[in-house]
């Protein structure tokens, strides 16, 4: 039986992320903002032509069709922090698993780069360090580095986070206040700056956030849902245009 | 094994000796203290300013640790992007800390060209030009100074003009494809306005943009994207949106329907469309009694010459589709009905004839009926900045300002006259130059060659540029200009609808080293001392916007922005606080739509050129096609190169961010996201033309024009029309950092010609010949 | 002691480690300076990162792990070759054992090694040990390929005993000796040593069976436990098997064919062994052949768009190349020749072994590269590959590791059972003949 996407999994929070591909403006602002916000170095343009550039967030297009019928689709791909990963499964180390709130984890100075995550995702939106990127950056630019969150070696898998250390920080927030998290208080970077605020992101765990209303609609959608994974990245369709 | 005191003892006199041996190796408790200080108390601290990659006028949030900037990200305040910010303004920060930046000044060492430099320091920079301007001054040449500004923002414009006008030169000249805080000819000829006009499409119920890539390059592209969030989710189904475009931007992908218009024939279809309208009298007739003037002319001219069948012919849609567009387009009259728009901001200017493109653009809106109208065509009321004082000007300074100034806006004329000096008959050869913000050496049409001669015989070229562009390459003097993270900055972004914004910040950063521009000129006013002295009295250029801003308080308009809901002017007790608040929340806005009605709008307004602007259109275009058509039917593969079958359209994606921004890897990497195409440059070009053309997808071409020869990889497109092919511009700097130089720039291919009314390049006339490398 | 060098036929067996051939010191020259350049390669790559391979994203495995499936396969040639014939008590696999055991241990530890080169921190494999799942496959393999190198080692050693006591007694006093002695471990040739010697090898044998079967198969689970396409087959494990001993007697074929010939065995490996062998490999081909026919049949006929998209590029797309030179040289040339009694010839073994190892290094190719290439997420652009220096280098290293191991291994131990030989030597006969009579019919009921 297809359950609702925003389905009950577990008490307490469950994190995800409603992208609404109609009001999605294909502009990448997300990408940028997640390198910015997760030290994500740049690749330089040989690797980048050999196809191994780190982008957590990634806007897909599609193209389909011949001139003058022709459709090109955005979607905006983080790490789709499936509730039945099947990239936790395989990892040999414990270095990448399901954190009781949902988020996929990926614990960077254990991974030993078998990449056998990698080659398990469906998706393909793990990202492997071929070079020491971080290194290969000028010293200059170094001084951007966001001091929340970890650089990565080489040699080892990164991903999209949720931006955890933003969670890690609302919690320690909380905790000094002796209060739960609010609804709304722990955000991530791509839903900050998407310019048509088409990125909703909370607890679907939450029967009021917007996240799990959205994830109700009719619109709804997962990628490769008939994969079991279950991801917690919930897509609303575009609609369908006027004739 | 039982553990005695003495073992005890023993042992930790053993490890006491071991600590002191690896002394030295660890930290001893002092240094450990510090550590520990570095590690938790950091000096976090946010700063706001407003984003100068576009002239969208977008307000960030910097967060800084212990003076870094660590992030950038949009003030969800901010009335323009409410928090949004587009990739151009995320990446920012590396040009912050790009290792290429200059923060020095910098004079030429032996030949103009040669690209060796030798650093000095500000003083002596800045008495060198203080001493050269007054020495043109005396002799009576303050007129053959010359600056060239381009795409900046804020108070500047109005400091650097008036420093001009009160040294005596009439040439401070603006370098821009786009001004957005002017209004587009065909709209002050149409409507008699004289601030930009701008659209409601959150409010809109049909959106008609020609050209216009709304989300990606428009005048404000993160705004635009939110009301385009905003009117896909409306509960009344939203609007629809149709993109007028011979390339499928990213806007005509995300659009309901995509007209894949032949190039230049924007104009055309736009009177087609009034045809439809007028003939099944579809049009907003009480609007048109009401408040139209010289329609009938109009109407009948359109009836007669722009038939369906004949714009099919020319724009190459079918009927049917020109129809369709028409009929949904037209406002039914249902009661409540929200307006539809035309806009063709950014679009298919640079192709054809761009002001009567843009008329027949701007005549819908008319038959429409939806000026003045949420949702429709708007005019913001200005922002009431204090005015400019009144200018002081000694005997030297009317008598440079008597003189014509050497070009009007127009580039063209303006090589010309730079390349004749004393030949030509009212020109004058300039003594000095200043580049602000413009990299001519790149920008032009025809590029580097042409300008490298252009200024040849100039004695003294400056560049602000904080970069060495192209065009800085070229110069005597390299004064670098501050990030401008790391200078008051300032917007009073006027193409918004229905509101006026002004935004002022503080320097979010100590300079690394390069010195405000502005603050530059204060301090050369200064040392020119007395008339020019007193025309700029302000210490900082933050003293010109408080200046600026008390005319706001004075106004007692408008609210600044904050966290518990805007908070209205009035309610500061005093301008200080009022002047606080504006630095510390990011943005005055006034929610006061002006009326785009001051006077009729007329459809027949009286422009250049001997024939009515209808008729010239299409005479225009008909003739263009003819030669379209001779040109398309050589496009063979096995013809020679010198016949030029394709027509050249350049573009932009929304990571380019002009010669400043022309430097940042993230933007590089990310720099197209319908083709995931990163770091080069690249040629579109329809499968089907390369396939005849025996291309495959990413194999190396040459594009070759009459002007010059570029060689890139070719990307498959579907979303490329027949016979059209296109390139992005941005790439291909010779100078700036070491990223910027990756790809080709298309400005070698194009033609430096412009339209004789609008004095904008027009770009869309190159046809240029492609075959595999 | 002199009984062997009495004995003509079994000196040569021993010749190679008392006297170096004249070739020897050039041959481990070339190859030493191989695995030194492919040792250079690995530096280069541990301290740039894996980026100075062809790797990429979405083809993150290539050539290493490529490798690693071929040797780790190569590995069955060996034991389980020569467990399942002493089992059988075929009694031509006698001086045939040995070579195929040493195959064994030495491909193991390479293939297991070329995992090491794939990985980007291989300064963190204990990490495998300290936070090892088992839920990972991985794990399962890394079980799995140690427990049969352990296993794999002891059932060379063993058989080998009597052997070392040979060379013990030969070995003139020095280092050389003691180490004899020790590895002897006071063999003496009693009865009951025979018996003892005899059981542990038959206890081995039968252990290294399952364990060889699971190296394999757990190899094959890496891919088919993920969801990707043309991966996830439950036919992957015994595919892989078969695909595995299919690749492993052939590589034993050529090994045979090089000793025999360097070494000077003509009467020990003769033309029988190869034509037996020949048929064996047949019948691998045959086998290995209907389980490729049955995993695409499957997909294509399932037609599912993802599993379609690697198909196709496999068939006519990028790959085709790959895929056809697999199906060329592990069907078509090895049924010519091999079925027909006229080619069955050591050249002609030689020849089929050869294309086989080809083909069956393509076959693991084409079973890692083009389904990276092609994943699920069909949105992003197609992935392609190709290796740099560093894998060639790797990959040339890797085989000159194997010849060099070898070469090593000649001057220590005998190549071919000195035990076994002479033992069939002496005993075959009445083995056969008893064993015969068992089940001759005619010869009346005999109750076991």
């Amino acid at each position: 039986m297809e359950q609702p996407h925003g389905e009950k999994k577990s008490t307490g929070h469950r994190w995800g992320m409603v992208i609404d591909l109609d009001k999605c403006s294909g502009c990448g602002a997300c990408e940028v903002a997640c390198m910015v916000e997760n030290n994500i170095p740049f690749v330089e343009k040989g690797d980048y032509q050999r196809s191994r550039s780190i982008s957590w967030m990634k806007v897909v297009p599609e193209t389909e069709g011949t001139f003058p019928e022709v459709r090109t689709k955005f979607m905006p791909q983080p790490c789709m922090q499936c509730d039945n990963p099947p990239c936790t499964k395989v990892c040999p180390v414990h270095a990448t698993y399901l954190n009781p709130e949902g988020i996929v984890a990926q614990v960077y100075w254990r991974c030993i780069g078998c990449r056998l995550c990698m080659a398990a995702c469906p998706y393909t939106v793990k990202y492997f360090n071929w070079h020491n990127f971080q290194q290969a950056q000028p010293a200059a630019m170094t001084q951007y580095a966001n001091p929340d969150v970890s650089l990565r070696d080489k040699g080892v898998v990164e991903k999209c986070t949720f931006c955890h250390h933003r969670l890690m920080k609302v919690k320690d927030q909380a905790r000094l206040e002796n209060r739960e998290i609010r609804p709304g208080e722990y955000t991530v970077a791509c839903q900050d700056n998407c310019p048509s605020k088409a990125i909703f992101f909370g607890d679907l765990n939450d029967p009021h956030s917007e996240v799990a209303r959205l994830a109700d609609n009719l619109r709804a959608f997962r990628l490769m849902d008939e994969l079991g994974t279950q991801p917690k990245v919930i897509y609303l369709a575009e609609r369908k245009r006027h004739d | 094994m039982k553990i005695s005191r003495r073992h005890l003892l023993v042992g930790g006199g053993t490890m006491a000796a071991g600590m002191t041996l690896l002394k030295g190796l660890v930290p001893d408790s002092a240094d450990s203290a510090t550590l520990l200080d570095d590690w938790t108390n950091h000096q976090e601290e946010w700063s706001l300013s407003v984003c100068q990659q576009c002239v969208g006028g977008c307000g960030v949030m910097v967060r800084q640790m212990d003076g870094r900037a660590v992030r950038i990200e949009g003030n969800p305040l901010h009335p323009v992007n409410q928090g949004g910010l587009c990739p151009k303004g995320l990446a920012s920060l590396q040009g912050l800390y790009d290792p290429d930046r200059l923060t020095t000044p910098l004079r030429a060492k032996g030949k103009r060209g040669s690209g060796e430099f030798e650093p000095i320091s500000w003083k002596d920079a800045a008495a060198l030009v203080a001493g050269r301007l007054k020495t043109l001054r005396q002799e009576g040449k303050a007129h053959t100074a010359l600056m060239l500004g381009g795409q900046f923002r804020g108070q500047r414009h109005g400091l650097f003009s008036r420093f001009w006008s009160a040294y005596g030169s009439p040439n401070y000249l603006r370098l821009r494809c786009v001004a957005p805080d002017e209004p587009a000819a065909a709209h002050a000829f149409m409507n008699g306005v004289s601030s930009p006009l701008a659209y409601d499409l959150a409010e809109s119920r049909y959106v008609l943009a020609f050209g216009c890539n709304l989300l990606e390059t428009g005048p404000a592209p993160v705004h635009q994207a939110a009301q385009f969030g905003r009117l896909r989710v409306r509960q009344d189904g939203g609007a629809h949106v149709t993109v007028v475009d011979p390339r499928m931007s990213v806007s005509a992908a995300k659009a309901d329907l995509w007209v894949p218009v032949r190039p230049g024939t924007d104009g055309v279809l736009a009177l087609a469309i009034a045809h439809v309208m007028l003939k099944e009298n579809r049009y907003d007739k009480a609007f048109v009694a009401a408040h139209v003037q010289g329609f009938e002319r109009f109407r009948q001219q359109v009836l007669a010459q722009y038939s369906p069948a004949i714009a099919a012919q020319i724009t190459g849609i079918p009927e049917d589709t020109i129809r369709k567009i028409a009929q949904d387009f037209a406002p039914t009259g249902r009661p409540g009905e929200k307006p539809a728009v035309a806009l063709g901001e950014r679009g298919p200017a640079y192709s054809g004839d761009d002001l009567r493109t843009r008329l027949a653009i701007h005549a819908l809106n008319a038959l429409s009926g939806s000026l003045g109208k949420a949702g429709g065509v708007v005019l913001q009321t200005p922002a009431p900045l204090a005015p400019w004082p009144a200018l002081p000007q000694d005997a030297p300074a009317k008598t440079g300002l008597s003189h014509p100034p050497l070009a009007n806006r127009d580039m063209g004329a303006l090589l010309a006259a730079l390349k004749a000096g004393k030949s030509s008959a009212k020109g004058y050869p300039v003594n000095a130059l200043f580049l602000y913000y413009a990299n001519p050496a790149f920008s032009l049409g025809g590029g580097r060659e042409e300008w490298n001669q252009a200024i040849q015989n100039i004695p003294l070229v400056v560049s602000f540029s904080p970069w060495l562009d192209d065009s800085a390459r070229q110069a005597d003097l390299i004064l670098p200009d501050a990030h401008w993270l790391e200078r008051w900055q300032d917007d009073s972004v006027s193409h918004l609808p229905g509101f006026a914004s002004f935004s002022a910040a503080p320097p979010a950063l100590p300079a690394a080293g390069g010195l405000p521009t502005e603050e530059f000129f204060l301090e050369l006013a200064r040392a020119l001392g007395g008339t020019t002295a007193q025309a700029l009295p302000w210490k900082t250029y933050g003293d010109v916007l408080a200046h600026k801003a008390q005319g706001l308080y004075g106004a007692k308009r408008g609210a600044v922005t904050d966290p518990k809901g805007p908070r209205p002017v009035g309610a500061f007790g005093s301008f200080a606080e009022f002047w606080k608040a504006l630095q510390t929340r990011g943005a005055w806005a006034d929610n006061r739509p002006g009326n785009p009605l001051a006077r009729p709008f007329n459809l027949s307004p009286d422009v250049p050129g001997k024939e009515y602007w209808v008729n010239a259109l299409l005479a225009g275009r008909q003739s263009a096609l003819g030669a379209a058509e001779t040109k398309a039917k050589t496009n063979t593969p096995s013809e020679a190169p010198g016949n030029f079958p394709f027509q050249l359209v350049t573009f932009k994606t929304n990571t380019r961010s002009g010669t400043r921004g022309a430097n940042q890897p993230w933007l590089q990497q990310n720099a197209s996201h319908h083709l995931r195409q990163g770091w080069d440059g690249w040629v579109e070009i329809n499968p089907d033309d390369a396939q005849r053309l025996d291309i495959d997808d990413q194999d190396p071409v040459w594009v070759s024009s009459a002007r010059g020869k570029i060689r890139m990889n070719a990307r498959l497109y579907p979303g490329t029309r027949p016979g059209v092919v296109h390139i992005p511009y941005g790439p291909g700097h010779q100078g700036v950092g070491r990223w910027a130089q990756e790809g080709e720039n298309p400005n070698q291919l194009m033609a430096t010609t412009f339209d004789p009314h609008t004095r904008q390049p027009l770009w869309g006339d190159t046809w240029v010949h492609i075959e595999r490398a | 002691m002199t009984e062997i060098q009495k004995n003509e036929h079994d000196a040569v067996l021993i010749r190679s480690i008392f006297q170096t051939p004249s070739w020897y010191w050039p041959a481990v020259a070339v190859l030493g300076s191989l695995v030194v350049l492919g040792f250079g390669a690995y530096l280069f790559q541990f301290f740039l990162g894996l980026g100075e391979t062809g790797l990429n994203q979405p083809v993150t495995w290539g050539f290493y792990i490529t490798n690693f499936v071929f040797f780790i396969g190569i590995s069955h040639a060996g034991t389980l070759i020569s467990a399942i014939l002493r089992l059988s008590q075929t009694e031509w696999r006698r001086p045939i054992t040995r070579i195929a055991e040493v195959i064994t241990v030495a491909v193991l530890g390479i293939g297991g090694m070329n995992i090491l080169l794939d990985l980007g921190r291989p300064d963190r494999m204990l990490n495998m040990i300290y936070y090892g799942r088992y839920q990972s496959p991985l794990l399962w393999d890394m079980t799995s390929i140690t427990t049969y190198l352990t296993a794999s080692s002891v059932y060379l050693f063993i058989p080998m005993i009597p052997d070392i006591a040979i060379l013990r007694d030969l070995c003139p006093p020095g280092p050389r000796k003691v180490f004899y002695q020790v590895l002897a471990l006071g063999w003496q040739g009693t009865p009951r040593q025979e018996k003892v010697l005899n059981r542990a090898t038959a206890i081995m044998a039968i252990m290294v069976i399952p364990i060889a079967v699971s190296v394999h198969t757990v190899v094959a689970f890496v891919f088919s436990m993920t969801l990707q396409p043309m991966w996830h087959s439950s036919i992957f494990g015994p595919y892989f098997v078969a695909g595995a001993l299919f690749s492993g007697v052939a590589m034993l074929l050529i090994v045979m064919a090089i000793l025999r010939k360097v070494f000077h065995l003509e009467d020990y490996l003769q033309p029988i062994h190869f034509n037996y062998l020949g048929l064996l490999l047949l019948v691998f081909t045959l086998f290995w052949t209907y389980f490729t026919f049955a995993e695409y049949l499957t997909a294509f006929y399932g037609n599912e768009p993802d599993e379609m998209r690697v198909f196709w590029a496999k068939w006519d797309g990028p790959w085709a190349w790959g895929f056809w030179g697999m199906v060329i040289c592990n069907f078509f040339i090895p049924v010519i020749i091999l079925s027909i009694n006229r080619f069955r010839t050591i050249t002609g073994t030689v020849i089929a072994s050869s294309t086989i190892l080809i083909g069956m290094w393509l076959e693991r190719f084409i079973i890692v590269v083009p389904t990276l290439a092609n994943p699920r997420q069909h949105r992003l652009p197609t992935g392609s590959y190709w290796p740099t220096w560093v894998e060639f280098s790797l990959m040339t290293g890797s085989f000159a590791l194997f010849a060099l191991f070898y070469l090593v291994f000649s001057r220590f131990f005998p190549l071919v059972s000195i035990h076994e030989v002479r033992e069939g030597r002496e005993h075959s006969d009445d083995i056969a003949l008893e064993r015969i009579h068992r089940y001759r019919i005619g010869n009346g009921y005999i109750k076991e």
